[in-house]
């Protein structure tokens, strides 16, 4: 049986010519092909050149963060994150820059956090420790924060996650690259990688999108997203733009609300933070959700009036969302109209198409991790994902992409992420009348 | 057969069933024979008077000091003041007031009063039982703010005057001793430096101590997630957000308020969790809550070991004055002599090879220590010391820096142990304390021309 499939196989795809092959696979070579081989192989190649260069613009930056020693203030807003916060002062303390204050809001916690930070606070491992009685979600909890920071720059954590000895001194030396940076994001990495599938396959794609996809976007001027798990901001700036508005999305909503400030935003990949990613899909699929829905909640309603000429237009601005809308959204939907354009012209070739499918991308995914090791700081620890690497077609492929298509149909047309208990439906409501 | 007496001198008598009670209108009125009497009545309505004669009377030595003591029921006097006598009495009732009378007395003179009276602790002890003996009741504190820990003891505290702490602690060492016990009642905080009870509790700034700190209420702005103290918000009589500068009319809808945050306006430090103090008016001492005294505070009744303490007194007091303290966990002091002689004379016999040795140490830091953290030190020690010990030696811990062992068939240079045990105890001691000086051991192979006596004192 398979040596009659085999030759057949073969046989046709030697036959087709590289027009045909182009035409069905249009998709792939657009888009896919472009944009994660071509574009991060040339940025991976001007690294390599200005290297050099690179890492005495860093050094110079460094000293001045030193002669500086600015005061930072960390800020940790959360709901029922106690049982992470001893660990995280912890991994804190081992930090090489130091001069920080420790700010911890919880938001309404129902468990045993408001004891734990409390003792904390007395015992002198947080400096501030803010209690609300009530939830107001987290952009309230981050704006409460930054409210009782005294410091000249805000890095904001999440509580869950732990840090290399050197994150915090290398999220903080681009502010002392270019006066006009106002955010730096952190390379957030999973943890937990080798727990499941699920985590396995996150790892895989953190790599892509985070650590080598952000690096990419930084380069060319349009990294649009500073997680929240590790970003930190000019407190003028973030004081300047009213901090955090609600979520769910609210960190990549500052991102292009900074950046809407005229700031520039960027990418350091030295500061590294590992945090541990859903380890079933069940949860996975509603953080990607909440996360997908506020693409179109914000990229596309809140944030509309980056995309047309006004007083405040900026380019790169422009460019950065637009990438985001145009490989999120407008991909996500000419797939759809891929699979329709294959289905209907070329249904009786279907027993070679898939297989080809699959191997273009099988082929890109390896090609890919191979320039993810390039770039990573952890390669070698990093070599464990490889076999994994061979699902990732069917997960970024084909299980991201349809919830990523229930997410913005259920945002564009019934605007559910206003409905998402990840907000507290106060807010949520006001929000959504105020068309925010 | 009531008889009322008025005889020419003033003294004045209630007589039943061949019982006479005094009857004292003034402190002039008490004779020097009042002790004769079956009990005293007191009929004033001059507190000042009443304190003279329950002070004159309450203040004597033994059982002299518990006479039966009534007042009229017909005045009216402070708690503190009455609880020192046997209650109000209806003077009309003397049947009544005699058979209480001679209930006391009778119990009374089952006591037998000891020989050292004259020792102060001794005298407080017996005092306290024979009350709780011949009275049959509790003794109830009560609170009173006349009194420096908060709580007002019957009789003691007239005995003690003002020395409240010494009361609870003669009351903890008969519990500890078992010779009475207690039902909870209360805990009290006093004072670190004078143990007073009178103390303004307040919320300081963590940072500066200062007092002058003002809570404010935290807006939480539900539209943009602005969240700061009210005062932001305000402008002039109407709340605004700072953020998006929409004005906040009702709260639950467009606003709430999640926490409060303080802020100190002597260094203008915000903060929410205020440290709490606790201010001395007596002695102006500034504590911290975990730096107050915490004591408790019960309801005492005598045990039927204080009750055979008070009634074979002297017995006790022989056993107890040629006894001494048992180690805390080991054997007393005359067992331990014992079967070092018992040793010594094995030794002579057989010729085996036994240890006889000291561990001592000195250290000015525990000198200060109360008696119950020098005991819990010695425990602690003689722990340690003891791991290290077989079966068949001995261990006699005399104080907290004095300790004897006996190795049976050991000799001290080639015993390993006893290095470790120095070295555990020196640990112990440096960890902890500073200025230790070493822990000296001194062994001693038992040799039969040996004195123990003698040894146990060159040791």
């Amino acid at each position: 049986m398979l040596e009659q499939i085999i030759p057949e196989y073969l046989n046709y795809w030697s036959a087709v010519g590289l027009q045909k092959f182009i035409r069905v696979f249009w998709y792939f070579v657009l888009f896919e092909f472009t944009r994660y081989i071509m574009i991060d192989y040339v940025v991976y190649t001007i690294f390599t050149l200005t290297r050099k260069k690179r890492k005495a613009r860093f050094e110079k930056a460094r000293q001045a963060l030193f002669n500086e020693n600015p005061f930072v203030s960390i800020i940790i807003p959360g709901k029922n994150e106690g049982k992470h916060l001893y660990k995280l002062t912890k991994s804190l303390a081992e930090q090489t820059f130091t001069n920080f204050e420790l700010i911890i809001v919880d938001d309404g916690s129902d468990d045993d956090t408001p004891t734990i930070g409390k003792n904390l606070e007395k015992l002198g491992l947080i400096d501030m420790f803010i209690r609300n009685e009530m939830r107001g979600g987290k952009a309230s909890a981050a704006n409460l924060a930054l409210r009782f920071s005294k410091g000249k720059y805000i890095v904001h954590l999440d509580a869950d996650c732990s840090f290399d000895r050197d994150a915090i001194e290398n999220i903080l030396i681009p502010f002392f690259m270019d006066n006009r940076i106002a955010a730096v994001g952190g390379n957030v990495k999973v943890r937990n990688y080798k727990e499941s599938l699920c985590t396995k396959l996150q790892a895989i794609e953190y790599l892509k999108t985070v650590s080598v996809g952000r690096i990419v976007t930084s380069y060319l001027g349009i990294y649009k997203i500073i997680s929240g798990a590790f970003g930190a901001f000019k407190k003028e700036a973030t004081d300047a733009i009213g901090g955090w508005d609600i979520g769910p999305g609210l960190d990549g909503d500052i991102t292009v609300k900074i950046r809407k400030s005229g700031y520039k935003v960027y990418f350091e990949p030295s500061a590294v933070c590992l945090t541990n990613a859903p380890s079933k899909f069940k949860i996975l699929t509603k953080q990607r959700l909440r996360w997908d829905k506020s693409i179109i909640r914000f990229r596309l309603r809140k944030h509309k009036d980056v995309y047309f000429p006004n007083a405040n237009f900026n380019w790169a601005t422009f460019f950065s969302l637009s990438e985001n809308v145009f490989y999120n959204v407008i991909l996500d939907i000419l797939w759809w109209i891929y699979i329709i354009d294959i289905c209907f012209n070329y249904s009786g070739s279907l027993q070679f198409i898939i297989p080809m499918n699959f191997t273009l991308y099988f082929v890109m995914n390896y090609v890919q991790m191979l320039s993810i090791s390039f770039f990573s700081e952890r390669s070698k620890e990093e070599r464990f994902l490889w076999p994994y690497v061979i699902f990732m077609t069917l997960y970024t492929g084909t299980y991201l992409r349809i919830v990523r298509t229930c997410a913005y149909y259920k945002e564009f047309f019934f605007k559910r992420s206003f409905e998402d208990p990840w907000n507290p439906y106060k807010s949520s409501v006001q929000a959504k009348r105020a068309g925010l | 057969m009531l008889n009322v007496l008025r005889n020419n001198e003033t003294k004045q008598t209630l007589t039943a069933q061949g019982h006479e009670l005094l009857v004292v209108y003034r402190t002039s009125d008490l004779p020097k024979d009042w002790a004769q009497y079956a009990g005293i009545v007191v009929n004033t309505d001059s507190e000042k008077t009443l304190l003279e004669i329950v002070k004159k009377v309450r203040c004597e030595q033994g059982t002299l000091s518990l006479i039966p003591l009534f007042v009229n029921e017909l005045h009216t006097f402070q708690e503190e003041l009455l609880s020192h006598t046997d209650g109000k009495v209806h003077i009309a009732q003397v049947d009544t007031i005699v058979k209480k009378a001679i209930k006391i007395n009778k119990r009374l003179g089952q006591i037998i009063t000891p020989l050292n009276l004259s020792v102060y602790e001794v005298q407080i002890q017996f005092k306290t039982l024979a009350f709780l003996y011949s009275r049959k009741r509790l003794l109830t504190p009560f609170t009173s703010r006349k009194s420096k820990i908060g709580y007002y003891f019957p009789m003691l505290s007239l005995w003690n005057g003002d020395d409240s702490l010494g009361i609870l602690k003669a009351l903890e060492t008969m519990q500890h001793g078992g010779l009475i016990t207690s039902t909870f009642k209360d805990h009290v905080h006093l004072c670190k430096n004078c143990s007073g009870n009178y103390l303004n509790f307040k919320e300081i700034c963590p940072s500066c101590h200062d007092a002058d700190i003002q809570a404010r209420d935290m807006i939480h702005h539900f539209v943009c997630a602005h969240v700061a103290p009210e005062d932001d918000f305000k402008k002039g009589d109407h709340l605004s957000c700072p953020k998006c500068d929409k004005k906040l009319r009702h709260i639950g809808i467009d606003y709430d308020k999640p926490s409060a945050i303080f802020l100190c306006n002597s260094c203008t430090n915000e903060f929410q969790n205020p440290q709490i103090q606790a201010a001395c008016f007596d002695c102006e001492k500034e504590n911290s809550l975990s730096e107050l005294l915490q004591k408790t505070i019960g309801e005492y009744s005598i045990t039927a070991k204080g009750e055979q303490w008070l009634l074979n007194y002297h017995t006790s007091l022989k056993e107890e004055k040629h006894s001494h303290p048992a180690s805390l966990k080991g054997i007393s002091f005359p067992i331990f002599k014992l079967m070092a002689r018992q040793e010594l004379k094995r030794v002579a016999a057989t010729g085996t090879q036994s240890t006889l040795g000291s561990i001592a140490f000195q250290n000015d830091e525990i000198e200060f220590f109360n008696s119950d953290m020098k005991a819990a030190i010695q425990a602690e020690m003689e722990k340690i010391i003891q791991s290290y010990l077989t079966d068949v030696d001995l261990l006699y811990s005399e104080a907290y820096n004095k300790f004897y062992f006996l190795l049976p068939d050991t000799l001290a240079s080639n015993c390993e142990r006893l290095e470790q045990i120095r070295y555990n105890l020196s640990k112990l001691l440096t960890d902890n304390l500073t200025d230790t000086m070493p822990v000296v051991m001194h062994t001693h192979q038992l040799k039969k021309e040996d004195e123990i006596d003698l040894l146990l004192n060159t040791l």
